[in-house]
């Protein structure tokens, strides 16, 4: 009932609210005509292909929410259901890995933490990403893990590299799991001869367009960014690995899946400058590891969700779409703008709140990324 | 025993009046700047230059009464600016320079006192607490930074000890209060302020009279500048960006500009505390406090003399927990090497190995402390606990 109400929801509020800059980002790659940008790229077209000419893709985009136009909210639908199924087809998977690694209540209250989080919703529906598709991949990878289908979660995982190389980092510590699950050689040899197949689709279609996208772009992909500078030692290798061998030394004992995975990818986010939309990536595990491992993280949960969503709240100008409208859906960029949005502007333009408190709200989101993940990695020593 | 002790007191306090006729360099110009702002601003009526020192206006006005004795003295009186003051060896500035450490020279003593009775009372003996007194009198970068630079920073330390004082006598009025008055002079006792809530737990009574203690006195000093119009809410709102040095307390951009290093290592140390410490005692929570500030921010900026803010803490610290001794030895040994204080002129190519062996043994000594709050968490004791039974051992 919950599930169908929220759905509801989300398919209204698809159809509905303003295109995101994101969304324009990726129509203008399509209609730029340069190299393909990334498998999932190709499918976008074929969605929105009945807004036959340029005129009407660029009405849609600039579509505010108070528009009845029918067929721009098509569009919006269109573009965005094919998300909402994948955001479902997470729920299913989760409830199917809660059972497995615990009950069935604590699949379901996995599947509802990651559903009904309206962070998923801004993140996967409202700015129509794809990062869900790989986000999906490596659940479903997941799920045949402990379904005892080694071959097809490696072939999975390896979709989920393709798609959008962050499943790589989850790589050792798959390989982690197999080996305590007396896993033979022959599997862990396949799974990582898969995943690096999957690593050399995605370089394929990265390195066309630019090795940069590999190594500084943001939006896009941006698995080693540099936090010592272009020319010092990458700070982001050098952590990662160092954490893998750490774990590797430590967590010998540990049989907690979601204790070995969900280190890794808090790890990878403190060392990287994720755009908002990457945290998804951890949001599946994050709620399994509340529903099934530790109830007592969820006010971390909970500090870390309020952190994110605030923190994008003022890094997007409050969710800033091409409408001039938040995908909040007030208005933001008009002339004649009512008097809480009068507020809002003010408030992110003030100079005390950009000195003072966007840096306190960043920088403790950060802290949360190094908090959470030490907890969950204390269990490696219990 | 005792005895030994006053000489040693006596020998220091001569030693340290020496040292209080050094020429003025450093921010004790612009400190005396401030005295003389405020010096002005009461004699002629004028109060909207209160605003001119800003964050420095309270440590200003404690330094009035030296300030004036010093305008009252038979000698000429230069301009108080960097000009005419800097360096100077003329006996008007010696003496100018001298007054305005007086002050300090007693924040100092009564710091020492403080120290001596917080640690006399939790280790329950007399004579470590004498221990402790000596260990922060004649530690080196004290007198260095308190005596010779004159830092004002201890007079709000020493009103933050105080606080901590009466907090360990469950004074949490009082506490809070003098934590509220040592806010409005440095920022530091803001920090401190959710660290040392852990204290309460349970004890929502207690609680609740530190927090009124606190926050209610701060809003009356800021309702009192607001409402006499001495400073403006914008006022107040814009300080950052008219003295942006503050924001150099936020510390090195880590991985964009807004994710700060003081920001993050302080709310990883307020999750490390509330999570894993077993029994959040007050004088480790505001030392870890203090120290986590210190080890993130000045990395980047502050000067050293803000260091004495943690210092009291930590030589009541070592006091308590012999095993901090190696930490705190290395410490203040590297702190000493650092620029400007160091008496043997090193080449400023040393300065950062000084000043990267000196943030090395802060975090570690951040590290030691934290360690044996979680040691004490997996024995589930306290850390006094442990160091009665390592005691016993002995």
């Amino acid at each position: 009932m919950l599930v169908t109400l929220i759905s509801g929801a989300k398919i209204v509020l698809s159809g509905i609210v303003p295109a995101s800059f994101d969304l324009r980002e990726i129509v203008t790659l399509i209609q730029s005509a340069h190299a393909s940008l990334g498998p999932w790229i190709s499918l976008y077209p074929s969605l929105y292909n009945h807004a036959s000419n340029a005129t009407v893709t660029e009405q849609w985009l600039l579509n505010g929410p108070g528009n009845s136009d029918l067929t721009l909210q098509l569009i919006s639908l269109s573009v965005r259901l094919p998300l909402f199924f994948l955001d479902l087809a997470i729920l299913l998977a989760l409830c199917y890995v809660g059972r497995s690694l615990g009950s069935v209540t604590s699949g379901r209250l996995a599947g509802l933490i990651w559903f009904a989080n309206p962070y998923s919703l801004f993140g996967i529906e409202l700015l129509g990403v794809p990062d869900v598709l790989a986000v999906f991949l490596f659940v479903a990878s997941i799920a045949m893990l402990l379904h005892k289908r080694a071959i097809l979660s490696s072939v999975l995982l390896a979709l989920g590299v393709w798609v959008k190389f962050f499943p790589i980092l989850l790589l050792p510590a798959l390989l982690l799991y197999q080996a305590k699950s007396n896993a033979s050689r022959r599997t862990m040899i396949i799974t990582t001869l898969l995943t690096f197949v999957g690593l050399a689709g995605y370089l394929q279609w990265t390195f066309p367009s630019s090795h940069l996208f590999l190594t500084a772009y943001s939006p896009v992909a941006q698995p080693f960014p540099f936090i010592a500078g272009e020319v010092a030692i990458n700070g982001s290798a050098f952590v990662l690995i160092l954490f893998y061998c750490l774990m590797i030394s430590f967590a010998k004992n540990a049989r907690n899946l979601i204790a070995l995975l969900l280190p890794s990818l808090l790890v990878y986010y403190a060392v990287s400058n994720p755009a908002p939309q990457y945290l998804v990536w951890a949001a599946p595990l994050m709620a399994l590891d509340v529903a099934i491992v530790n109830r007592s993280r969820s006010a971390l949960l909970a500090i870390f969700y309020v952190l994110a969503f605030t923190n994008w709240f003022f890094s997007s100008s409050a969710f800033l779409t091409p409408s001039g409208y938040s995908l909040l859906m007030f208005p933001l960029g008009s002339d004649n703008l009512p008097s809480f949005s009068l507020a809002i502007t003010r408030l992110l333009d003030n100079s005390a709140i950009i000195n003072m408190l966007v840096p306190l709200i960043s920088s403790a989101l950060y802290a949360c990324f190094l908090a959470y993940a030490i907890d969950v990695a204390r269990t490696w020593f219990q | 025993m005792q005895s030994r002790s006053t000489w040693w007191i006596i020998g220091g306090a001569c030693v340290k009046f020496l040292l209080m006729f050094t020429p003025p360099y450093g921010d004790l110009v612009n400190w005396a700047s401030v005295a003389d702002i405020l010096l002005n601003a009461i004699s002629t009526g004028h109060y909207g230059q209160v605003t001119v020192p800003g964050v420095y206006a309270g440590l200003g006005l404690l330094l009035l009464p030296s300030f004036w004795l010093w305008t009252r003295l038979p000698v000429a009186h230069p301009p108080v600016n960097q000009a005419h003051m800097l360096f100077s060896t003329s006996m008007p500035v010696l003496l100018l320079s001298f007054l305005l450490k007086i002050p300090v020279f007693l924040a100092d003593i009564g710091t020492g006192i403080l120290v001596s009775t917080l640690v006399a009372r939790a280790t329950n003996s007399p004579s470590k607490g004498r221990t402790a007194f000596l260990l922060w009198y004649l530690n080196p970068f004290n007198i260095y930074w308190i005596n010779v630079f004159g830092g004002m920073d201890i007079i709000p330390t020493f009103i933050f000890m105080a606080g901590v004082n009466l907090g360990s006598k469950e004074k949490w009025f009082g506490s809070g209060l003098s934590l509220a008055f040592a806010s409005v002079l440095r920022i530091f006792p803001l920090f401190t302020f959710p660290f040392l809530l852990a204290v309460f737990r349970d004890k929502w009574r207690r609680a609740f009279s530190f927090m009124i203690g606190f926050v209610v006195s701060l809003a009356i000093v800021f309702g009192f500048a607001l409402a006499t119009g001495l400073v403006t809410s914008t006022w107040i709102i814009g300080t950052p960006s008219r003295q942006f040095w503050l924001l150099d307390f936020f510390g090195y951009n880590l991985t964009n500009s807004y994710v700060k290093l003081t920001y993050v290592v302080i709310a990883l140390q307020l999750f490390i505390t509330y999570r894993y410490w077993h029994k959040a005692e007050l004088i480790p929570l505001a030392t870890v406090s203090v120290l986590a500030l210190l080890t993130a921010a000045q990395a980047y900026g502050g000067s050293g003399h803000h260091f004495i803010w943690a210092s009291p803490l930590l030589t009541t610290s070592v006091m308590m927990n012999p095993n901090e001794k190696l930490a705190y030895i290395l410490t203040f040994v590297t702190a000493c090497l650092g620029p400007f204080i160091s008496p043997i002129p090193l080449p400023t190519y040393t300065d950062t190995l000084t000043w990267g062996a000196f943030y090395a043994a802060k975090t570690n000594y951040l590290l030691r402390i934290n360690l044996n709050q979680i040691r004490a968490f997996a024995t589930n004791k306290t850390t006094l606990d442990l160091q009665v039974a390592s005691n016993r051992t002995r």
